[in-house]
């Protein structure tokens, strides 16, 4: 039944105007839903922005959610995937101290076999960032954590769907057409 | 700035008064304050097209804008200023959300160099709309005064209306800017209503034809899109009985043929019964709210269910639907009585006749036609319709005043019954009713409020003194908070807390605001103060002393399905 509860990512595409998270992040929150990752950016279409959200719920839900979120005004369109429809992932970054993982004499090695890499060094501190799943950046932090991560931050999830073309753009298009 | 440019730009309060003017807007509902003065100021200057009516209380303006907009079909327009001004009339805007009424709210607000700065009145009123409104705006240049107002008139009206709020900085009242006004049709972002597929309808006028016992129930949306010669055409074609949501009432004419009331919580008998006895539920305009479908996992499970509906939010939100048919309501309703079939459903509307029979002898003729004992609210109720024929435009509070209201007064024009449903706001009434008449000066405007429900708003009574708003008020007084204290005595073992009211001498209040009024305390002389009340064109206050302890029947207990029906405290509909 749809009472199943589910790992969904919600792709929002707004207008650029002030106070368009507050208004979606409302109707997350009128339905009780904890936002696990968030990230807001600029899509390729100027003016237009990406706000995306991953939360786990019922198909019931997300869809409610979805048609409320596209209720409102400045929301163009909404769509909702299922990890099996996206391709995603997040960044993370590490600051560990330098002196503890040169003396390791494994760092290398390890940061291969994670498919990470440094990005700033001093005799201080490294900076590791790595681009990944969670689950990927979480085995990555447990590994670098044996020397001590002195930071660790994690982006919001971004997503591209399996489908060929950027489903906004025949939205776009189909209003163009309306104006006229 | 030479002089010839400054004289072709206007200010930004200007422009907010020129953009109102070209939207039609003939009546604003507003209080000054500090940070709207600017556009006070040029309110003069406009008086020849634009009545101001200044309210005592800046939720009377939005529940008057409200009321307004109600019988006129047109936004209503409100204006406040910032901070205090702004946060007194969210109960409106939440209300105006809920029953899809479209209002213009504009607030003042302090300049946008102080904005975040914690400044005298000033309150973030983007942050608190936000939730309750269908769309807002905070305007900080003059120059995007004119671009915003025809957006705010367009959404606020359009697809399912709603309240749309401008919060307008005081820096932006006074800039100055060139005027240009372009009505907005078209915004990208915003599809206000969709076209349904041929084979959709096609579907379900096929739906309709196979089913035997199909029963439409109706809201809202009806009203809203113009839609009740459609609907009436559509039932007729298909002799199919039809029931109203609380905020469809009076689309169709009380005596329509094929009327069966109003469904819901304290609605008809026949078509709560019917609901999950029919095999097809068309639902038009109306999204099923609680008060309606009673317990959900036992509303009309028996039936297919087409839902109509011009937001897609609402279909499948509560009910799963068999067909779905995202569209204004009259536009689909006319596609649908092209499509099926003439038909004669003789023996399905017979069977209505039995619970209906029930209902007049338990519930009806005690309520209305009593012989003895205190008088009745739903009796004043009948007098009133008897009075003015059907023909009055009645405004309700909230409570058994307002249920009472709904299932006996009787219609013969839509747009009649105006009350606040999907919030339920105590003290609706009263100004709602002054926004009722002033849309419609010809039309008798009765409002029926409890003795708590009028002093919520009673501060409103001196714009009916200095307007002269001929509002006809009937104060329901029974001493009590009467419906939560009904639920106490149901529900609550009959624990009476918080509920027993001291009022004040509803007469002195009148005449302290120049008023005339009665009070009527036995049967004999109701008819009389009703007739006198509707012959005089002026305001008139009439109080009524009704039964203390009367509750509204029938009544579906809340949790209970919709055909589980108590016809008094002590006795189930079918036992």
């Amino acid at each position: 039944m749809e009472d199943n509860i589910k790992r969904y990512t919600v792709v929002i595409y707004t207008e650029n105007q002030i106070g368009i998270l507050t208004q979606v992040a409302n109707i997350f929150t009128r339905h009780s839903l904890n936002i696990w990752t968030l990230d807001a950016s600029a899509s390729a279409v100027e003016g237009i922005h990406t706000i995306t959200i991953v939360t786990d719920t019922s198909l019931g839900t997300i869809r409610q959610v979805v048609r409320q979120l596209e209720k409102k005004v400045d929301v163009m369109r909404v769509f909702h995937y299922s990890d099996k429809d996206i391709i995603h992932r997040e960044l993370a970054l590490y600051k560990v101290p330098t002196g503890k993982i040169i003396a390791s004499g494994n760092i290398e090695e390890l940061l291969q076999s994670h498919n990470a890499k440094i990005i700033e060094l001093n005799n201080d501190f490294t900076v590791i960032s790595k681009v990944g799943t969670t689950d990927q950046t979480q085995k990555l932090y447990e590994s670098l954590n044996e020397f001590g991560v002195m930071q660790f931050q994690r982006s919001g999830q971004i997503t591209v769907s399996r489908e060929r073309q950027e489903p906004l753009q025949e939205y776009l298009m189909e209003r163009e057409n309306n104006k006229l | 700035m030479d002089k010839d440019t400054k004289d072709n730009q206007v200010t930004g309060a200007e422009a907010l008064l020129l953009s109102l003017a070209e939207e039609g807007v003939d009546t604003i509902f507003g209080y000054p304050g500090g940070q709207v003065m600017a556009v006070y100021d040029r309110i003069p200057d406009h008086s020849d097209s634009l009545r101001h009516v200044l309210v005592r209380h800046e939720q009377g303006a939005i529940h008057a804008a409200q009321g307004y907009a109600r019988v006129k079909g047109t936004p209503g327009v409100v204006l406040v200023t910032s901070g205090p001004g702004a946060t007194n009339v969210i109960t409106g805007v939440a209300d105006a959300m809920a029953d899809s009424t479209p209002v213009v709210v504009i607030t003042g607000q302090v300049p946008a160099s102080s904005l975040g700065t914690d400044a005298f009145q000033e309150a973030d009123i983007i942050g608190l709309t936000s939730p309750i409104s269908k769309w807002n705006y905070q305007i900080r240049r003059a120059e995007d005064v004119a671009w915003a107002v025809a957006r705010a008139f367009h959404i606020a009206a359009t697809g399912r209306p709603g309240p749309v709020v401008l919060d307008f900085t005081k820096d932006a009242q006074v800039g100055l800017t060139d005027f240009h006004y372009e009505k907005c049709s078209f915004i990208r972002s915003y599809i206000p209503e969709n076209e349904v597929r041929e084979e959709v309808l096609d579907r379900a006028a096929a739906m309709i034809d196979a089913s035997e016992k199909p029963l439409v129930v109706f809201g809202h949306g009806v009203i809203i899109s113009g839609a009740e010669r459609e609907l009436a055409e559509f039932l007729e074609k298909g002799d199919i009985p039809a029931a109203s949501t609380l905020l469809g009432i009076s689309a169709l004419p009380s005596d329509f043929s094929l009327y069966e009331g109003m469904i819901g919580m304290h609605g008809n008998i026949a078509p709560n019964i019917k609901t999950n006895e029919c095999d097809l539920l068309i639902a038009v305009g109306m999204r099923f709210d609680n008060r309606v479908t009673g317990k959900i996992s036992s509303y009309a499970k028996q039936a297919k269910i087409i839902h109509i509906d011009i937001d897609a939010a609402e279909i499948g939100k509560i009910v799963p639907v068999d067909i779905a048919v995202n569209s204004d309501a009259g536009k689909a309703l006319r596609a649908l009585t092209d499509r099926i079939s003439p038909a004669k459903r003789t023996a399905w509307l017979d069977s209505f006749r039995e619970c209906r029979k029930i209902e007049q002898e338990k519930v009806i003729d005690p309520e209305t036609r009593p012989v003895s004992g205190a008088i009745k609210m739903g009796e004043v109720v009948e007098m009133v319709s008897q009075v003015t024929d059907g023909k009055a435009i009645v405004v309700t509070d909230v409570g058994q005043n307002q249920m009472m209201a709904a299932r006996y007064s009787r219609f013969r024009n839509s747009r009649s019954l105006i009350t606040s449903g999907g919030l339920g706001t105590m003290g609706f009434g009263l100004p709602a009713a002054i926004g009722a008449k002033i849309a419609a000066p010809d039309r008798a405007v009765c409002v029926f409020s409890g003795d708590g429900g009028i002093q919520m708003t009673i501060e409103e009574l001196g714009v009916v003194m200095q307007e002269r708003t001929g509002v006809k008020i009937v104060i329901l007084n029974n001493n009590w908070l009467g419906n939560v204290r009904q639920w106490q005595e149901m529900f609550f073992g009959g624990r009476y807390s918080a509920t027993r009211m001291v009022n004040p001498d509803y007469m002195m209040i009148a005449a302290a605001y120049g008023i005339a009024s009665e009070t009527v305390e036995c049967r004999e002389e109701l008819r009389g103060a009703v007739e006198r009340m509707f012959a005089d064109d002026n305001a008139r206050i009439l109080v009524v002393h009704v039964e203390e302890e009367g509750n509204v029947m029938p009544m579906i207990p809340p949790g209970e399905s919709v055909d589980r029906i108590m016809l008094s405290e002590t006795q189930w509909y079918g036992e």
